[in-house]
């Protein structure tokens, strides 16, 4: 029973399309689980089995204890959920949108609803047809936790957020975390992952690949650095730096390099500093690249 | 009216049902309008009338072809075919509005995951399809009485109550079908193509079966046949044609239930 959500061999297979694969998963009660993947891995249709919106091929999921499909009310009455996919009625206000679910759910802290909205810098008074996507997502987000919900099951909570509300979000999980709540979300941002998660797993193609401590991924992110500088480079100058898996030197005259550098940047950064850089930028590979040195080529790191 | 499924259902519908409300009040009272002219000619019209071949009279003016009465005229008129079909169309719009909207529009999963369950929602939105419907059906009622007595033509209340009565379930049956199918495969569209297709073609087989000998034995598949077919006016009240009208709704409301039970609901 300490588990808030167990899944066992939890398959759903649409006709041409995979969904999810003997996926056996357990996330425990008062953490925050990170749910990574690509999009398309089967992050939606798993949450989606979890709410009894769709129904698993075989396997099953227990969801606080109870059978996903056999106590679809009791789960859902002690669950908040935000979808992937939002859609609210464009002719309701934001706080009459928030009033008919509180409604449907037999009432919440209304209180507790204003002081969401307020901490979101959400507008209740403007109908849903009037509202950006990010603020509509803010509505779902309200929705999702105004009712304190033992288990929050969030699809990609933060996408269209400004940072700012994002900010404010990863506070709330914090908060929620420290209530005893249990967070279930879903992402295909690692760092967000790291930012807020206890533990993470990875799912591609509907298969679950890793289950990791957060704490165990710090220090492992990759990265892909692009530094343009004044005369050609040698490419071998870098070979050798602790941390720089791939190099390679193109652009005109040889003077742009490419470092794919995984877990500190310290060694890499010094040795840049040796010759005269003009511009440089970072950025974290795609998910699909993560996986791909994390359980690919990166043998030694794996799990 | 945020209170629950059906309550938000009757105030989404709100807007089309007082179009409709309109709609058939002025129709009503232009064709009640033009009646006392109508009478004045009603032996040359009748003459007419039955100069046409049997099988045209059949089919547009049903058995009554008859423009003496305000009963004949308003069956003739009104209650033969038009009237069906404002029900029917009627029902089918907010039969495929009800869960399949909802899917379509992407707000059913949000609703669902809000303690609602599945046969509730079924049962709120079909209670709600009920009460709207039942309002046209009022309304219809009402533009009548009030028409036909303006008009110096008076039908009874409650022979013009029996007649909306069998309408009004009419388009509830029909309108089921629409629900059914909807709210079993998700899509407004197949819904109301099932309504429409059910529709004619029970509309066609009870004219038909008025025609022809050899049709006649099938008559008991076309719902007309229970809602009074082409004359729903001065016929009263039959409790098999109620009954089979009920049955049908309730036989389609639960095969909803459950189909929409078993399936997966779509993004």
């Amino acid at each position: 029973m300490s588990s808030a959500i167990l899944t066992e061999k939890l398959t759903k297979s649409y006709g041409k399309s995979r969904g999810v694969v003997a996926l056996d998963l357990e996330v425990d009660a008062g953490e925050v689980f990170g749910f990574l993947g690509p999009n398309g891995a089967g992050k939606t249709t798993t949450i989606r089995v979890l709410l009894d919106l769709i129904r698993p091929t075989s396997g099953r999921a227990l969801v606080l204890g109870r059978d996903s499909h056999r106590d679809t009310l009791a789960i859902q009455a002690l669950s908040g959920y935000l979808p992937g996919e939002l859609s609210l009625y464009p002719t309701l206000t934001g706080s009459e949108t928030l009033r008919y679910l509180a409604n449907l759910r037999g009432g919440v802290e209304w209180e507790h609803v204003r002081a969401l909205s307020e901490r979101l810098d959400c507008d209740l008074t403007k109908k849903v047809s009037d509202l950006s996507s990010g603020n509509k997502r803010k509505l779902g987000l309200i929705s999702a936790f105004m009712a304190r919900p033992e288990l929050l099951i969030l699809d990609e909570p933060t996408s269209g957020l400004d940072p700012l509300v994002q900010h404010e979000f990863y506070a709330l999980i914090d908060e929620v975390r420290d209530a005893g709540q249990t967070v279930f979300l879903s992402s295909h941002v690692l760092p967000e992952v790291q930012r807020v998660c206890d533990r993470v797993a990875f799912i591609r193609e509907g298969e679950l690949i890793a289950l990791e401590d957060v704490s165990g991924l710090t220090g492992r992110a990759v990265r892909e650095i692009e530094v343009v500088f004044a005369e050609a480079i040698p490419p071998a100058a870098f070979a050798g730096v602790p941390g720089v898996t791939q190099v390679s030197v193109d652009g005109k005259n040889a003077t742009t390099l490419r470092l794919t550098v995984t877990g500190p940047v310290d060694a890499a950064i010094k040795k840049l500093g040796e010759f005269r850089v003009l511009d440089l930028t970072s950025r974290l590979p795609d998910l699909e690249d993560v996986f791909m040195t994390f359980y690919t080529d990166g043998g030694d790191h794996a799990a | 009216m945020l209170r629950n499924v059906f309550c938000k259902s009757l105030r989404d519908q709100t807007r089309p049902l007082v179009m409709w409300v309109l709609g058939v009040a002025f129709y009503v009272a232009l064709l009640l309008s033009i009646y006392p002219s109508i009478r004045h000619s009603a032996g040359q019209l009748q003459g007419y009338i039955s100069s046409l071949p049997a099988a045209v009279r059949a089919a547009f003016l049903g058995p009554g072809g008859d423009f003496s009465s305000p009963v004949g005229y308003v069956n003739t008129e009104l209650l033969s075919w038009l009237a069906p079909v404002v029900f029917i169309a009627f029902a089918v719009s907010i039969a495929a509005r009800s869960v399949a909207g909802e899917e379509e529009d992407g707000t059913l999963s949000l609703l669902l995951a809000h303690t609602v369950g599945r046969r509730r929602l079924v049962l709120h939105k079909y209670a709600a399809m009920i009460v709207i419907v039942t309002i046209l059906g009022l309304a219809f009622w009402l533009a009548l009485l009030v028409a036909t007595a303006i008009a110096g033509t008076p039908v009874g209340a409650g022979t013009l109550a029996e007649a909306l009565l069998r309408l009004t379930l009419l388009g509830l049956a029909v309108g089921s079908v629409t629900f059914a199918v909807s709210g079993a495969c998700g899509r407004r569209q197949a819904g109301i193509a099932a309504g429409a297709g059910v529709g004619v073609a029970m509309y066609l087989l009870n004219t038909l079966a008025q025609m022809n000998a050899d049709i006649r034995p099938f008559r008991f598949l076309s719902l007309f046949h229970y809602s009074g077919g082409a004359a729903p006016l001065g016929q009263g009240l039959d409790a098999v044609g109620l009954a089979v009208l009920l049955g049908v709704s309730a036989a389609l409301l639960l095969a909803t239930l459950v189909l929409f039970e078993r399936r997966d609901i779509r993004v």
